[in-house]
């Protein structure tokens, strides 16, 4: 219930999750956006003020257009993110996961007009804290949510050398994956917090100390079919 | 199965199904087995899941499966055909079947508009008790005998006006809509704040002898400019009046369906201001026109616009 976990069904039965982003990330994000207009807005406020009067309207289309479209451009043009949401590892997609059409990412920007309110994005703020994919009223009007992009996961390398060994007691789905992450994670531990861990399944093991702690490798071998 | 077995079963499709993610063209998976594979995929996630497999394994299968959802399942919208289909038919419907909340926009808009012009014809110290003096006198030179263009200053040209009506108008325009979201209350404001204004200002104008310049000016984008201001209302109200009216929906969800359905009044409107702009920076300013032609085309831009509304898009599989 605490963690921020949206699940998707999907048409072939099997629930898909994303990672909504909290308020923190996308704050830092929307801060380098800001930056980045800010940057953009003074280089037209020069151009403007040393240009003639023709060129000075195509400045105004331009100021008009980084105003008004610089989210929407990103997002629905340039994989999903402005610039402060890529780098913040975050893209905007519907909440059934598909990427954002033109209309939701219209949407869910004119809409900060109201986010913004009454300063600072106050109103935007609370309402995404009240909700369970952190959506702020143009997210709401959209279908919307910021979520985390997929990074690359990949098993971790079981220390070898211990051998596989069955284990005699039916796991749980959570023990299950415990005793897996214990054993990925056993050299990136002290040997003393490691020991201290692997002491806490002795009751199944029987064993204490490093030797329970190579039992443990052993099963998990076992567990995930490694020699 | 162990993970093992079956990493080592399945682990070569995974691999062809990312690489084809990331390059199409050089992948060994031909693009026509893709939605099996995919399908094949998220079958594999749920084996993950129901076997215990590893978290990382579950995370990368996750990742396919979602990956290929959002290729399979994107919204396939936009695009020049649906472009014209838009304009021919989608739009001008849009408008019909809002015509609830347009008219009411429209009374909103014209009412206090038409009431300043013709309280200031009657008695044009009315008009400073909206607008202030000196602005009053800058609006006179706008508009006088000796001005070289109408509705600027002498010293810009046409391409400059265009970039400053796009920045402002359509500007402004977005605000109307957007501000609605706020139970409505943004946007009646500013329309109908919008309409005691400009009513005040081109009264003030006409009050002050300048008509025969002002009128002719107004006339030829204001078919789309001020219809434009009016739909931009519509569809900012559609916003506020889901929350008091969700009818059978949850509020949050009659947000999102009265969003989505004010989305081509939204489209539309943004194209008529572009189009206003254009008028207004290139037709309109212009002095050389007689009168009579101004009103000539005046009187067919406003016809366009509104029979465009009442007909367009009424025929069958149009």
């Amino acid at each position: 219930m605490l963690d921020t976990l949206e699940l998707i069904e999907t048409p072939e039965g099997v629930d898909l999750s994303v990672r909504p982003a909290g308020v923190y990330v996308r704050v830092v994000a929307k801060i380098i956006d800001t930056l980045v207009e800010v940057f953009l807005l003074a280089l037209l406020s020069v151009l403007y003020v040393r240009l003639d009067n023709a060129a000075a309207g195509l400045i105004l289309i331009a100021a008009f257009v980084l105003l008004w479209l610089y989210n929407v451009i990103f997002e629905v043009y340039v994989g999903g993110a402005t610039p402060g949401k890529k780098v913040m590892g975050l893209h905007v997609v519907y909440t059934n996961g598909a990427p954002v059409s033109l209309s939701g990412s219209v949407l869910r920007n004119f809409l900060r007009v109201v986010d913004v309110l009454p300063s600072l994005y106050a109103l935007g703020l609370a309402l995404a804290l009240g909700n369970a994919r952190f959506q702020r009223l143009g997210d709401m009007a959209a279908g919307t949510v910021v979520a985390y992009r997929e990074g690359a996961a990949h098993d971790q390398v079981i220390r070898t050398g211990d051998g596989n060994m069955p284990l005699r007691v039916a796991l749980s789905r959570d023990e299950h994956q415990a005793v897996g992450q214990f054993a990925e994670r056993a050299e990136s531990l002290s040997r003393e917090r490691r020991a201290e861990l692997a002491n806490l399944l002795s009751p199944v093991t029987g064993l204490s100390g490093e030797d329970a702690v190579a039992a443990l490798r052993a099963h998990a071998n076992w567990l995930r079919g490694r020699a | 199965m162990k993970q093992r077995d079956f990493e080592n079963a399945y682990g070569h499709t995974w691999d062809a199904f990312e690489r084809w993610l990331t390059a199409p063209e050089d992948a060994k998976l031909a693009t026509e087995n893709v939605p099996r594979t995919y399908r094949q995929i998220c079958h594999h996630l749920s084996l993950a899941r129901a076997r215990n497999y590893s978290a990382a394994l579950e995370d990368r299968l996750n990742r396919l499966a979602l990956a290929g959802h959002r290729v399979l399942y994107a919204s396939s919208a936009s695009g020049m055909g649906n472009l014209w289909r838009f304009f021919a038919r989608d739009f001008p419907r849009s408008v019909r079947v809002n015509a609830g909340v347009v008219l009411f926009m429209a009374v909103l808009f014209y009412g206090p508009f038409l009431t300043m012009v013709g309280m200031i014809a009657v008695k044009p110290s009315l008009a400073y008790s909206v607008i202030a003096p000196d602005q009053a006198s800058t609006y006179e030179q706008m508009y006088s005998d000796t001005a070289r263009r109408f509705g600027a200053r002498d010293s810009s040209d046409d391409v400059r006006m265009f970039g400053y009506y796009i920045f402002n108008n359509i500007g402004i325009g977005f605000y109307t809509f957007a501000s609605g979201a706020l139970l409505g209350l943004g946007t009646i404001y500013v329309v109908f704040s919008n309409g005691l204004v400009i009513g005040s200002v081109l009264g003030h104008v006409g009050a002050a002898g300048l008509g025969h310049n002002l009128w002719p000016f107004i006339v030829g984008h204001g078919a789309f400019e001020l219809n434009a201001i009016v739909l931009a209302g519509a569809a900012g109200l559609k916003l506020g009046f889901s929350f008091f009216a969700p009818g059978r929906r949850r509020r949050a969800d009659a947000l999102r369906h009265s969003a989505s359905e004010a989305m081509p009044l939204v489209y539309g409107f943004t194209t008529m201001l572009l189009i206003a702009a254009f008028i207004e920076a290139f037709w309109s300013s212009t002095t050389w026109p007689p009168a009579v032609a101004k009103y000539a085309v005046g009187a067919v831009l406003w016809a366009a616009v509104l029979g465009y509304f009442a007909f367009a898009g009424r025929q069958r599989g149009s």
